[in-house]
């Protein structure tokens, strides 16, 4: 029996439909309202916008959020249709040419809009259970550097060390590399270079690696709980000491770098250790 | 290898003056060179935290503390938690321990209160300190100094010490709320290193209690 476009639109499928919208808009006006109460309450006791929690709690919060957008979604999207189907068995055909329809329809004649909407969703679910980085990490996408500050269904949002906010489409981030500096973690490892002369004496190059060993394990920002390393080179021109070390809030490396080389070439100076010429660090 | 190992009692207050800078490090290695496992002596314990995985200083010592100190630490921990629920959600649960941590999140907590988050840090790993010690371990001056010690006085011993040095009040409320804002700033957390060295470390009966279990 040939099936007519008005029978495509039967109660089994309008339900469907409207389960996908109305899941999303619960889930939106549930976090709404959960989010009020939990400020109205927090102003109450004294407390300002920002909540002070420690980084790692924080981002299994948002973890947690994540994985419920995912679940909503993929719930209504996936696991809906095939419930309706076992219930409305009569009607199942129209429902499973109404799901197909859909999929043709956004992949060769849906608008760059609705292609965006669908693949932000998705890549929104996969960072929700893969984790390649999360919001709050520093992290390297499309050539941009910075702090995600939201994973959007239309735009990825990070903001930069200038204080720029950076948009990208996420839907435009599938097939892309993305390097993240702390993966969820609230420390990440820092890498600096001290660029010494070749002329410097085995005396001061010890001396000098002393120094910057101290002046990393002085510092407040520094993550004791995690390995500092030093190591020696010769290069063309120069020998350059790196040290890898952790700083303890990925957010304060700029502070921590600081730190340390104010101290290397207070160092430098006081000591009368030659440094490279020019020196790129 | 039994003769070489210290026997260190960690407290909460500062025995030894030795700073966490190039000075305090030598001092360190020095004084744990020094003594005899038969003396035993006291040490910080977050001082003792910081040197553990910064210098291995737990392959050169043995410690204890007693089980007021042990107990102390659980309350520590505890106020922790309730800082975190408190900051999550609003709801009071200690309310003196609330009050000071407000005191000090009001001032220590913005992002652009770092010398004073720098400050509390130095003072809780080096103890008490002067004006003049503070401004060398961070490069700043003696007079802001001064200032940042004025507008965190709610943790320290006192704003305008006698002897000049500089002391965090070592309460539990006036400590959770230091640590926790140390944590969530600064990202340092001595209370993860220290957790399971307490759990497993030798415990020193408190006296009352020892002849009661007689």
């Amino acid at each position: 029996m040939a099936i007519e476009m008005k029978d495509l639109l039967s109660v089994p499928v309008l339900i469907y439909l409207l389960i996908i919208f109305t899941g999303q808009i619960m889930l939106f006006v549930y976090r709404k309202k959960c989010s009020e109460i939990t400020a109205a309450q927090r102003k109450k006791a004294g407390l300002g916008d920002k909540v002070l929690v420690d980084h790692a709690v924080r981002l299994d919060d948002l973890k947690s959020d994540a994985r419920w957008d995912a679940v909503v979604l993929l719930g209504t999207v996936l696991v809906a249709p095939i419930v309706l189907v076992l219930i409305f068995s009569n009607e199942s055909k129209e429902l499973g040419l109404v799901f197909l329809a859909l999929i043709a329809w956004v992949l060769f004649s849906a608008t760059d809009v609705v292609r965006g909407f669908l693949g932000g969703i998705a890549y929104r679910a996969l960072v929700a259970f893969n984790q390649p980085f999360q919001v709050g990490d520093r992290v390297t996408l499309s050539g941009y550097s910075g702090k995600v500050v939201d994973i959007g269904i239309f735009f990825l949002s990070i903001n930069t060390v200038d204080d720029d906010l950076v948009s990208i489409p996420t839907a435009s981030l599938w097939g892309q590399p993305a390097v993240s500096a702390n993966a969820g973690d609230r420390a990440s490892l820092c890498k600096m270079t001290f660029h010494l002369s070749p002329k410097v004496t085995a005396t001061q190059r010890k001396q000098t690696e002393d120094a910057i060993w101290d002046a990393i394990q002085k510092s407040v920002y520094w993550d004791f709980n995690k390995p500092l390393q030093m190591v020696v080179e010769q290069q063309k021109g120069e020998i350059v000491l790196t040290a890898r070390s952790y700083v303890a809030s990925t957010y304060n490396e700029p502070l921590f770098r600081s730190d340390v080389y104010q101290a290397f070439l207070d160092f430098a100076d006081e000591q009368q250790v030659p440094l490279s010429d020019p020196i790129v660090i | 290898m039994e003769n070489d190992i210290c026997q260190v009692r960690l407290v909460w207050y500062w025995p030894e003056h030795v700073r966490r800078n190039e000075i305090g490090f030598a001092q360190i290695k020095q004084l744990v060179a020094s003594k005899s496992n038969t003396t035993a002596y006291e040490f910080n314990l977050f001082l003792y935290a910081f040197l553990c995985p910064a210098k291995n200083l737990d392959l050169f010592i043995s410690v204890k503390l007693t089980e007021e100190d042990s107990r102390k630490f659980d309350i520590i921990q505890k106020n922790l938690n309730a800082i975190e629920i408190f900051e999550r959600a609003g709801l009071v649960i200690e309310k003196q321990l609330t009050n000071q941590w407000l005191e000090i999140r009001n001032v220590a907590a913005r992002a652009t209160a770092r010398d004073e988050q720098r400050s509390l840090a130095t003072l809780l790993f080096s103890g008490p300190s002067t004006a003049e010690q503070v401004a060398t371990d961070l490069g700043i001056s003696v007079n802001l100094v001064q200032r940042v010690m004025q507008s965190v006085q709610s943790v320290l011993k006192t704003a305008k010490p006698e002897d000049g040095c500089y002391q965090l009040e070592t309460g539990t409320d006036t400590l959770s709320a230091t640590l926790y804002l140390l944590r969530c700033t600064l990202g340092i957390d001595p209370i993860a290193v220290l957790e399971p060295i307490i759990e497993f470390s030798e415990k020193e009966p408190i006296p009352g209690e020892a002849d009661n279990g007689n």
